[in-house]
This record gives C-alpha cells, sequence and structure tokens, in this order.
C-alpha cells in the first residue's frame, strides 16, 4: 500500500516532558490510566486539541483528544504523528509515521499504520511490514473522539523506525486529516518536541542491587575464613616444625 | 635388659617415614589452600562482581559459557578446600566429618547468590561431588 504522506514544516513549539506512568491499555478509552499524564492544550492550526504524553520504561504513549462538529469530519479521518530521528522539525527528519485512520467512522473502525516517510517524498508502509508500536481510537460522542498511541523506546529492530532514545528529545508532528494522503489529505498539523526520560530504576533493578550487596557481605564472610583458615596452617606449620625439628 | 633389643635403625626409618609423611600432607594442604583461594578469587570477579556483564556483546552461547565459568570455579573451590580441610584435620590427627563437608557446601552456595541457573548446576555439582566422595572411601 502505497501512501503519500508530507508534513508541512513547522517551528516545534511545546516542549513536553513525559510523565511516568503505568502502560495504560491503547484502546481508544480514557481511563484513569491516563491520569498521570502531562496533558498540555494545544492547538493543530485553528483545531483544539488536548495532548496527553507519559511513558514507562519500554513505551511511549500519547493521547489526542479533540472536538469537531461531525459536519466537517470524513468517514476516514485520521491522526498521524510524524517523528523526526531528532529534535529538528525539518521535513527531511521526519522519518517515520505512526497513523490510526478510520476505515468507517460511522461503525467505529479503524486501522493502526506504522510508515515509513523518506525524505519528504511518498510514503508507504515499512518496507519489512513491521507494526512497531500500538494506536486506537474512539469516537465518544458525535464530537468528542479519542486517538491513542504507544511506541517502544530504546527498543526497535526495524530499521524504518525512528530509534527513540532515553534521554533524547524528539520533533513529533501532529497531524489531522481525512485520508493519509498529502497534500489532498492533510487538514491541520502542529509540531512538539518531546523529552524522553531516562528509565526509571525497576523492580529487578532494586532485586540486583540487594543480592549485589549481599553477596559482598557473603564473599567478605568467606574471604574472612580463608584468611582464619590460612592463618591457623601457619600456627600448624610452627607445631609440625617443633615436633619433626 | 630387656629380652628383646631395639634396633635402631628400624626405629629410625620409621620416624624419617613420619616425617616425610607430615612433610607431604603439609605440602598438599599448601597446594589444596592456594588452589582453592584462587578459584575464590576468581569466583570474586566472576560471581560477586560479575565481570563478564562488563561485555556489551552477549548472546546465548556467551551466557553458557559465562555460567559454565562460574560454576566450575565454585566447584573447583569446593573440591580444593575439601581436599585442604581433609588434610588440616589429617595433621592433627582427626578425621574430617559432616559438619565440615555441610559447612563448605554452605560457603560454596552463598557464592552463587546472584544467578538461579549458577545455584541449581552448582547444588547439582555438590551432590555429585560429595556422593562420589562418600563412594570412593573406606568402609
Amino acid at each position: 500500500m502505497s501512501i503519500v504522506f508530507i508534513t508541512l514544516c513547522q517551528g516545534a513549539t511545546e516542549e513536553i516532558t513525559p510523565e511516568f506512568a503505568d502502560a495504560p491499555i491503547i484502546d481508544g478509552i480514557l481511563g484513569s490510566e491516563w491520569d498521570g499524564a502531562n496533558t498540555t492544550n494545544t492547538a493543530l492550526e485553528d483545531l483544539l486539541i488536548t495532548l496527553r504524553v507519559m511513558q514507562d520504561n519500554t513505551n511511549l504513549y500519547v493521547s489526542i483528544e479533540f472536538d469537531l462538529d461531525p459536519l466537517y469530519r470524513n468517514d476516514t479521518e485520521f491522526i498521524g504523528i510524524l517523528i523526526s530521528n531528532s529534535s529538528s522539525s525539518s521535513s527531511k527528519d521526519f522519518i517515520d509515521a505512526k497513523i490510526v485512520r478510520f476505515t468507517n467512522l460511522t461503525n467505529g473502525e479503524y486501522v493502526y499504520l506504522d510508515c515509513y516517510v523518506d525524505n519528504f517524498n511518498p510514503k508507504h508502509n515499512d518496507t519489512n511490514l513491521i507494526f512497531d508500536g500500538n494506536g486506537a481510537a474512539k469516537m465518544y460522542d458525535s464530537d468528542t473522539i479519542i486517538y491513542e498511541f504507544s511506541m517502544p523506546i530504546d527498543n526497535s529492530d526495524d530499521n524504518d523506525d525512528v530509534f527513540l532514545e532515553y534521554g533524547s528529545r524528539y520533533a513529533f508532528n501532529i497531524t489531522y486529516g481525512d485520508w493519509e494522503l498529502y497534500p489532498r489529505g492533510v487538514i491541520k498539523s502542529h509540531n512538539v518536541l518531546v523529552d524522553i526520560q531516562d528509565p526509571l530504576p525497576s523492580e529487578s533493578n532494586f532485586t540486583e542491587i540487594v543480592l549485589f550487596i549481599l553477596s559482598i557481605v557473603f564473599f567478605s564472610c568467606i574471604g574472612a575464613f580463608l584468611v582464619f583458615y590460612s592463618y591457623k596452617i601457619i600456627i600448624l606449620k610452627k607445631k609440625i616444625g617443633r615436633l619433626i625439628g | 635388659m630387656p629380652k628383646f633389643q631395639k634396633e635402631p635403625e628400624k626405629e629410625l626409618k620409621s620416624k624419617e617415614r613420619q616425617v616425610f609423611n607430615e612433610e607431604f600432607a603439609f605440602r598438599s594442604l599448601l597446594l589444596t589452600t592456594i588452589i582453592g583461594l584462587s578459584c575464590f578469587i576468581l569466583s570474586i570477579f566472576f560471581n560477586a562482581v560479575q565481570i563478564m556483564d562488563l561485555f556489551t556483546y552477549q548472546n546465548y552461547l556467551f551466557d553458557i559459557i559465562e555460567i559454565t565459568i562460574r560454576v566450575s570455579l565454585i566447584l573447583l573451590f569446593f573440591f580444593f578446600m575439601m581436599v585442604s580441610l581433609g588434610n588440616y584435620k589429617d595433621l592433627l590427627g582427626n578425621p574430617s566429618d559432616w559438619k565440615e563437608i555441610v559447612f563448605l557446601c554452605c560457603l560454596s552456595l552463598l557464592q552463587t547468590i546472584r544467578n538461579i541457573y549458577v545455584f541449581s548446576i552448582t547444588l547439582f555439582g555438590l551432590i555429585i561431588i560429595v556422593s562420589y566422595l562418600y563412594l570412593i572411601q573406606e568402609s
């Protein structure tokens, strides 16, 4: 499937620092699982959106919520997140796209697409057809719609994706349109900067630290015993020397 | 006057043999202790510090080699310290008993605390060694 999808080059404005939280279920349902997210009210040009961003040690989670009159909606509308390979918002640096597109808005049917962006040229699905991350969308009433995305951090074998590294900043372009085709399909877009946070020490790290400390204690005890044992051998040598001598 | 005259040469030979045996036992004690200590020092690097984890290139084969080295060092430590302790007790004139074997087993297993696979394989190895030592001893 060939997709032509080009973003408008814009200067990034908001800098978003994701909050650490437990992984939400990517189902388009905005439950309490998103309470811990960094919430930003911004706009795709004149379309006001609520952007929620959070992460855990393995994934970045993005939720986009907005209200739009059904009159202006298209049955195949989509939200795309284009990811730059750096903090640069230059169009050539956006090489990866995660897209959720409705196939039938009325019935709530949608597809998640992980696309490759080739130097601002026609984009297509990842050449190796690996769909990293996940996406979902749900229409709450005739006006409100929520899109949710997850994308892996520091873990991608897919050369077609941007490898999101801990402690790095990336430009994200959020695009709304009625079909993921440029220029016809793209209606509005906006750039934001996302700072991927370093991973939190996990429970397994804590266990590792405890085991490391215990091993130091145990090895010290064994070492102390061996020193004492060596001392006893020296004493024994003197005794034997006297007996033999 | 004693009925039988003592044989000074035989007595001397017996004493020489005893001295030789004690010297041999002590050399064996020293050698096995040094090897046991060396295994323990290496075990510190491999089992406590986990020096091989510093290598970023790791795969399945690398893990097997790492676990093999760790287990081998601990089992060698146990074996040589077992022999060393046996020699030590022999020089003192006492035989080794099961408490010392259990004590050495505990010292060996304490070194495996950081890895469940190393613990399991070492435990299995210790059972084999102790069983072997039990079976070869004279009744």
